[in-house]
């Protein structure tokens, strides 16, 4: 019933936002089913067989084998599943408080902003990258650690954006409607503003999704996130420089592979903006 | 003479602070009686908004007092108060939340002051859709699916839904289609009937004002500078801002024409900055004003049965050169 | 002679995902030199589009137009764009709503006085012609208000930096769509007046776009009252007043609150259909006192009056010469 809607209409006119969404819909499908879907999924961690080792690509291995001899197709597919992992996991906790603090300080004003929006100045002006740095400089390199660090950094631009809306929406009418009618601050908050926020919010996780998996990437490929054997596209690029020219298909394909999976989420994260019509 | 429902005295509201203060609300005093309704006209800039918003309690006055049925009544309120003050906003494409349904936004208030339970607000909701001349095929639906006459409909219905005393209504129809107005208008002046209702009833059109209202109060700038029973203003309107609004309604006849009194309007064509006036707030666009005007504001003086402007034409101390134009 | 702006059979259509919205239904009008003409309807009735369609506003791909719009004998409709941007700006200029939203804030008034001055001619003594043109708007200090942002004036300064805009360039035919509504009435009645001093002077044309009707009277030479994408009735102004015959006309009159206050203002029961699948023939008569069967037929131009006009099963048989 949804490809009848006028929104999807609209959408599937867009050349460039259906290729984000086969792209986007595509990654999830292979990262879910990876073991069924893999020609090899026993190679993707700990594995090892010389014997077929530095293959270049072929029928039999497609996007050929590393140096140990696991299929670089099956890593890479299964890389998938720990990139868009990472990037809903981070989402799922940053976007909420975000959205929250958002709220409060666009709405409630006072000190209140004050408080929060200080704060989210600050984690602002610090660069990402360094600030994830700075927080994995003390814990143990992981996947679940790098995931902190990235969230961490992550919720201040929800702030910002909600408070945006928030301070914008306030003024409407309908908000007047419900403060003289009397509903308290925490309906208004979140049954009147914050679904007026919601077609910018999914639009934003949307593309900062491509811009999580990124950042993933780089944190292992620096080896701070994803310790081997799990397959991780960011270390894979990383381990695999070394052998270039001449193995080029060990970086090669999982560097392609980062590109297209951030390029799909941000081609349908510009047709959402587009369609929904938010600012983002 | 019965309690008035609403005593407003010496009413202020600036904005900011010393010389370049917003004199939004100059020292407004009137009363709104019980049943009756009266019509607060003013252009932009007259303050009528900022009046609304202080009787709803939206905003914060700078000085004076508002009090509702004999006690006062305060910006932060209670629930039990704020029942008994309702609006009905200007823009009805604005008035209702675009991601509620019109259920969701007609049960707010009956949520909010625990006026049904849960399992009967939707019959009541389609019972207040009825009211307002709707089917409850509507609760469903979406604001977008709405045309301006059916929300600012649904607007009311929410309003009704507290069973409020005073309903303040800041231009409900004038963004209608005049044929929409019409029908929003009679079904208002239906409602006061049946539900015994005080309206202070918002606009910057005269004609509307004639129509539906027992008294009127004219403000500019933050005062109010004529105030009587409708009839009474327009037979005789005693300000000349009055005199002004008045004439520049455009009519569709000639009776009405002959009804509008007579203003030199090729006489005040010119605009260019006007000078700032220590006394009355009108002088500068009045074409009678004279040096009393310049520094002496008016007092509001009786001009009739319960009619009164502020204007030194009617005390006396100015008379206009011309005769004619008056 | 022909008329200075002629409009033939026009269709317009849009194309849309709920099917072709049939905006404009065929319409004939007319605008003489030196004639004052409104269009009278409320809100979707097709007024304001009118207006885009003869300014070559409209040129999405989803747009579909028939029929012609002749100025001074030329088909609006198939010129070039270049050709229309030459007659627009100068010989036809446009007044609209809201002052505030048609003014760039960005720049000075002079600078856009200067940009619509330039149009015309290129000419050295640009800012003395602004000047003139707003002393021709009745502004008492025009130095202050060029030098100034249009955020600094108010917004009946702004309407008339409009209109002072509008007529620099001497158009032959000026739109004005609602001007002045977003303004107070006061300001609304000073800028009408304004208007038609002006407009008298230089034997301007004017196609005036409103939904009220008192405006009308006071304004206009001739009206159409446009319902739904159609007229439905044309008259010289004191004729339409004193005698309207179409029931819509009526209704729209009735609805309209009296300065006597006798009676309350009536209205009309229904909603302005979906020109996705509007009613056959008349699309008024779903909510017409006097409908009948007939009425599912296009109803063609009776004549009642001297150039009074009604589209309506009533007036049929009712011909002059």
């Amino acid at each position: 019933m949804i490809w009848r809607s006028k929104a999807w209409f609209r959408f599937s006119r867009n050349a460039l936002s259906i290729s984000g969404f086969v792209i986007v819909a595509a990654a999830v499908l292979l990262a879910l089913f990876a073991p069924w879907l893999t020609p090899y999924p026993a190679e993707a961690g700990k594995f090892v067989d010389f014997a077929h080792a530095s293959l270049p690509p072929s029928w039999h291995h497609l996007f050929g084998t590393d140096t140990i001899g696991r299929d670089v197709l099956t890593r890479v597919v299964f890389g998938f599943r720990v990139s868009l992992g990472l990037g809903v996991v981070v989402l799922a906790l940053a976007a909420p408080v975000g959205v929250l603090l958002g709220l409060l300080a666009g709405y409630v004003g006072g000190w209140v902003e004050g408080l929060i929006m200080r704060t989210t100045d600050v984690f602002l002006a610090l660069p990402p990258l360094v600030l994830a740095l700075a927080v994995l400089g003390f814990l143990q390199p992981n996947l679940f650690n790098a995931m902190m660090a990235v969230t961490v950094m992550w919720w201040p631009w929800y702030t910002r954006l909600v408070y945006n809306l928030a301070r914008s929406i306030r003024t409407e009418g309908f908000i007047t409607a419900a403060e003289v009618i009397g509903a308290s601050r925490s309906h208004i908050l979140l049954r009147e503003i914050l679904p007026n926020c919601f077609p910018s919010i999914l639009t934003k996780m949307t593309l900062d999704m491509g811009f999580v998996i990124l950042i993933g990437a780089s944190l292992s490929f620096l080896g701070l996130g994803v310790q081997p054997p799990t397959p991780d596209l960011g270390s894979m690029v990383a381990n695999g420089a070394q052998y270039l020219p001449d193995l080029w298909w060990i970086p090669v394909f999982p560097g392609i592979a980062v590109l297209v999976l951030v390029l799909g989420f941000n081609l349908l994260g510009d047709g959402l903006r587009d369609l929904l019509d938010v600012e983002v | 003479m019965a309690e008035p429902l609403l005593r407003v005295r010496d009413l202020r509201k600036h904005y900011g602070e010393g010389s370049r203060a917003v004199r939004a609300l100059d020292g407004l005093t009137l009363n709104v009686e019980p049943g009756e309704t009266l019509a607060v006209v003013g252009e932009s800039g007259s303050g009528k908004t900022t009046l609304a918003n202080l009787i709803l309690g939206t905003e914060h006055p700078t000085a004076g007092s508002i009090a509702f049925q004999g006690g006062p009544l305060p910006a932060k309120r209670s629930l039990e108060l704020r029942r008994k003050i309702q609006y009905v906003q200007q823009n009805p494409m604005t008035t209702l939340n675009p991601r509620r349904t019109i259920l969701q936004s007609i049960r707010l208030p009956l949520q909010t002051h625990h006026l049904r339970p849960r399992a009967e607000q939707r019959g009541r909701a389609a019972e207040l859709l009825e009211i307002v001349g709707m089917s409850a095929a509507y609760l469903n639906r979406f604001p977008r699916a709405l045309s301006g006459g059916q929300r600012q409909r649904v607007a009311i219905a929410r309003a009704l839904a507290v069973e409020p005393t005073l309903l303040v209504l800041d231009e409900p129809t004038s963004a209608l289609d005049v044929s929409v107005q019409a029908k929003a208008l009679s079904l208002l002046v239906d409602l006061q009937r049946r539900f015994d209702l005080t309206y202070l009833f918002i606009t910057h059109d005269l004609s509307v004002v004639r129509t539906i209202a027992s008294r009127v109060a004219v403000m500019y700038r933050g005062g109010v500078v004529e105030i009587g029973p409708t009839r009474e203003v327009f037979a005789a309107p005693s300000h000349p801002y009055t005199r002004m609004l008045i004439s520049s309604i455009p009519v569709v006849s000639e009776a009405e024409q002959h009804l509008k009194p007579a203003w030199p309007w090729e006489r005040i064509l010119a605009l260019g900055a006007g000078d700032a006036s220590e006394g009355c707030a009108f002088a500068p666009r009045c074409p009678f004003a004279d040096e009393p005007c310049w520094r002496e504001p008016p007092p509001l003086t009786m001009v009739g049965d319960d009619h009164s402007a502020a204007c030194h034409i009617t005390t006396g101390m100015v008379v206009p050169a011309d005769k004619d134009a008056w | 002679m022909p008329a200075l702006l002629e409009i033939d059979r026009l269709h317009l259509r849009f194309r849309l995902f709920e099917g072709i919205s049939h905006v404009i239904n065929g319409i004939d009008l007319r605008v003489e030199r030196g004639e004052r003409v409104a269009i009278v309807g409320e809100s979707g009735c097709g007024k304001s589009v009118t207006v885009r369609l003869i300014l070559g506003l409209l040129q999405q791909n989803n747009v579909l137009v028939e029929g012609s719009i002749r100025f001074d004998g030329v088909d609006l409709l198939q010129l070039k764009r270049a050709r229309l941007r030459e007659i627009r700006g100068r010989r036809i200029c446009a007044v609209f709503q809201d002052p505030m939203a048609s003014l760039n804030p960005t720049f000075k008034v002079y600078d856009q006085l200067r940009t619509v001055i330039q149009r015309g001619e290129a000419r050295r003594d640009a800012y003395a012609v602004a000047r003139a043109a707003l002393q021709e708007v009745a502004i008492t200090d025009p130095d202050r208000v060029l030098g100034a942002y249009p955020f600094q004036l108010s917004g009946g300064l702004n309407q008339r930096v409009l209109i002072a805009m509008s007529l620099v360039n001497q158009p032959d035919l000026i739109l004005a769509d609602e001007p002045g509504t977003a303004l107070d009435v006061t300001v609304q009645e000073q800028t009408l007046l304004l208007m038609r001093r002006l407009t008298e002077q230089r034997q301007s044309s004017v196609l005036l776009i409103t939904h009220n009707l008192g405006v009308v009277r006071e304004f206009a030479d001739r009206v159409y009252v446009m319902y739904a994408g159609n007229i439905v009735e044309q008259a010289p102004t004191p004729e339409l007043f004193a005698n309207p015959r179409h029931p819509y006309t009526q209704a729209l009159l009735a609805s309209v609150p009296t300065l006597s206050g006798e009676r309350l203002p009536e209205g009309i029961d229904g909603m302005v259909p979906d020109y996705t699948s509007p009613p056959e023939g008349c699309r008024f008569h779903p909510r017409c006192p006097a409908a009948t069967s007939v009425c599912r037929r296009p109803q063609p131009f009776g004549t009642v009056g001297e150039n009074h006009l009604v589209a309506c099963r009533l007036y049929r048989s009712e011909h002059h010469g």
